[in-house]
């Protein structure tokens, strides 16, 4: 008889191997554990089911689970790629990033990369796409202070030397696609480009929901200098030296207004 | 008959679930008690943590884990073990429940209850961990019978027995989910009772219910539909020897909204008795003292 510690890593390849059943169980990866001889002899059959027929109960349930996972993490991706394509997606993801924790909630981290190298040829697209819903899966769970102070209402003499407070969940992304406008029409139903257009985004937590907030570029490199400690006036110069261009004083208004109101700057 | 651990019957609870969060903190209905699946509860500081803790301020909360894998041959994760003690902590959870199974090995997780062969071997093997993870949880570590889909030739043990005596061996609690009994034994063709019958009824803290699905040819442990008229009777059957027990509805495919669920955990009422005097309400801090059976 089988050992335990043989019979697990048979039965743990049998099941997630994405062939037929008799595929699986001659495939290297269970046979390594169990000879083809022994594992058609390891389970037994019942009243209505051969043993192989009971063995692709397990089997069938396998990618059902990480298709649904991959699916409610990356609603974007399977609207853009349609169902009969995420399907063979997920095959193939899973076949190099299996499920490593304790949680499905980590299933999907490696999808923005993964998409990257995948065969198909917007997978440029794909990966800004992944990225976003990624950052919003990822803010969903991130720690957060709710109980830090707002900015003051008016920035006083010294506002050149003003340091800001950064809400923890913010994630500032820039993309090479309108990744943020393309999310909100693949979840409508609505069709997509997925033509190359620069984008930028702050994706955030409030009130335990989370935020997108489209941005300029002038505006993503600013709230970036403010998120990594420059104070006000130096975080201004180096957002117009990135973006090649000033922001207006109203739109610094304009742009300060909003980040507050949304919890993004804090005292 | 009491428990062997002294822990209380919380009545008839509900699964936390994703989709009544909203529901629960808004209308805050009385439920005797809360299970919350472990594994959404961990590495998050938003949402489904906010709405735990609020849970746990006014209701008794139980630990429902499927990551264990304390059947598993890859050694246990300390780092996930020290994890759900300090949310059951943090929770005042009365005690961490998961399934006699293995989830994956060499690493991998497959996110499935895998059945075990039941040898004198594995009984060893889980006895010996099951000892582990109850010293490190710091509370009574209770086991769960898995649904299950295939029997091994290796099997020496039934099932039954091989529960009685982890039970008694590892010195360990049993979460009889009866549904799974029920699916288990159309699929391998036992007889239900027999097998309810031999088990340590002081060993058993707390009871599972849910609906399955007919496949034809064998029957799935879906948790979406409604308990069976047989899955009723078994339970009564069990708690005429168990006495009454922390009984929940799992609820987990096509999850209809928070009042039918409640409405369909209540049914165990017929069934089993309510709790014996209104619980006081909790508090934090003085949770666990403040829980009666």
């Amino acid at each position: 008889m089988p050992e335990l510690k043989a019979l697990e890593r048979w039965m743990q390849a049998s099941i997630v191997h994405p062939g037929t059943i008799e595929e699986a169980i001659r495939s290297r990866a269970a046979t390594r554990h169990l000879p083809l001889r022994e594992a058609e002899r390891a389970i037994l059959p019942s009243k209505t089911m051969e043993p192989l027929e009971r063995l692709a109960v397990y089997q069938g349930m396998y990618p059902l689970r990480m298709h649904d996972a991959l699916a409610a993490d990356y609603p974007g991706v399977r609207a853009f790629l349609g169902d009969h394509l995420f399907e063979h997606f997920v095959a193939d993801y899973v076949t190099v990033h299996p499920s490593r924790s304790y949680t499905l909630n980590r299933l999907g981290d490696h999808v923005p990369d993964f998409v990257k190298t995948w065969h198909h040829t917007k997978r440029a697209f794909l990966a800004d796409l992944a990225r976003l819903e990624l950052a919003v899966t990822e803010t969903f769970d991130a720690e957060d202070d709710a109980a830090a102070a707002a900015p003051p209402a008016h920035v006083d003499a010294d506002w050149e030397g003003r340091q800001f407070g950064i809400a923890p969940t913010l994630c500032l992304l820039s993309f090479r696609h309108a990744a943020g406008p393309a999310l909100d029409a693949l979840k409508t139903g609505r069709r997509v480009s997925a033509r190359p257009k620069a984008s930028w985004a702050a994706v955030h937590r409030r009130s335990f929901v989370v935020y997108r907030l489209d941005l300029s570029r002038g505006e993503f490199h600013l709230l970036a200098a403010l998120a990594a400690g420059l104070p006000l006036g130096k975080a201004l110069r180096l957002a117009a030296r990135k973006s090649g261009k000033a922001l207006s004083p109203a739109a610094v208004r304009k742009s300060f207004r909003v980040w507050t109101s949304e919890g993004i700057l804090r005292g | 008959m009491g428990d062997r651990f002294g822990l209380p019957d919380l009545g008839v609870g509900v699964g936390l679930r994703t989709v009544h969060f909203g529901h629960i903190l808004a209308k805050e209905p009385e439920v005797d008690f809360f299970e919350a699946l472990t594994e959404n509860f961990l590495d998050t500081g938003g949402r489904p943590l906010h709405v735990l803790d609020r849970v746990a301020e006014r209701t008794p909360v139980v630990l429902h884990g499927v990551s264990m894998s304390i059947g598993g041959t890859d050694p246990l994760d300390l780092d996930y073990l020290r994890k759900v003690r300090a949310l059951a902590n943090r929770t005042n959870a009365l005690w961490v429940s998961d399934h006699l199974c293995f989830t994956g090995v060499m690493g991998r997780n497959t996110h499935d209850l895998l059945p075990l062969p039941y040898t004198e071997k594995t009984l060893k093997h889980v006895t010996q961990r099951v000892k582990t993870v109850s010293d490190l949880l710091e509370r009574p570590l209770v086991l769960e019978n898995p649904s299950s889909y295939v029997e091994f030739r290796a099997s020496t043990i039934p099932e039954w027995t091989f529960f009685d005596r982890l039970l008694r061996d590892a010195d360990c609690g049993m979460l009889l989910d009866v549904n799974n009994v029920y699916v288990s034994s159309v699929n391998h063709g036992f007889d239900p009772v027999a097998y309810i019958d031999a088990l340590p009824h002081d060993r058993v803290v707390q009871y599972h219910l849910a609906g399955h699905t007919d496949k034809g040819t064998y029957l799935l442990d879906t948790h979406s539909a409604p308990v069976k008229d047989e899955v009723w009777s078994l339970f009564r059957h069990a708690n005429a020897l168990t006495g009454p027990r922390a009984t929940l509805l799992e609820w987990d495919e096509d999850i209809p909204d928070f009042e039918t669920v409640h409405a369909e955990a209540k049914k165990a009422l017929a069934h089993r008795p309510p709790l014996a005097a209104p619980r006081v309400q909790v508090r934090a801090g003085a949770r666990a003292a403040a829980v009666h059976a």
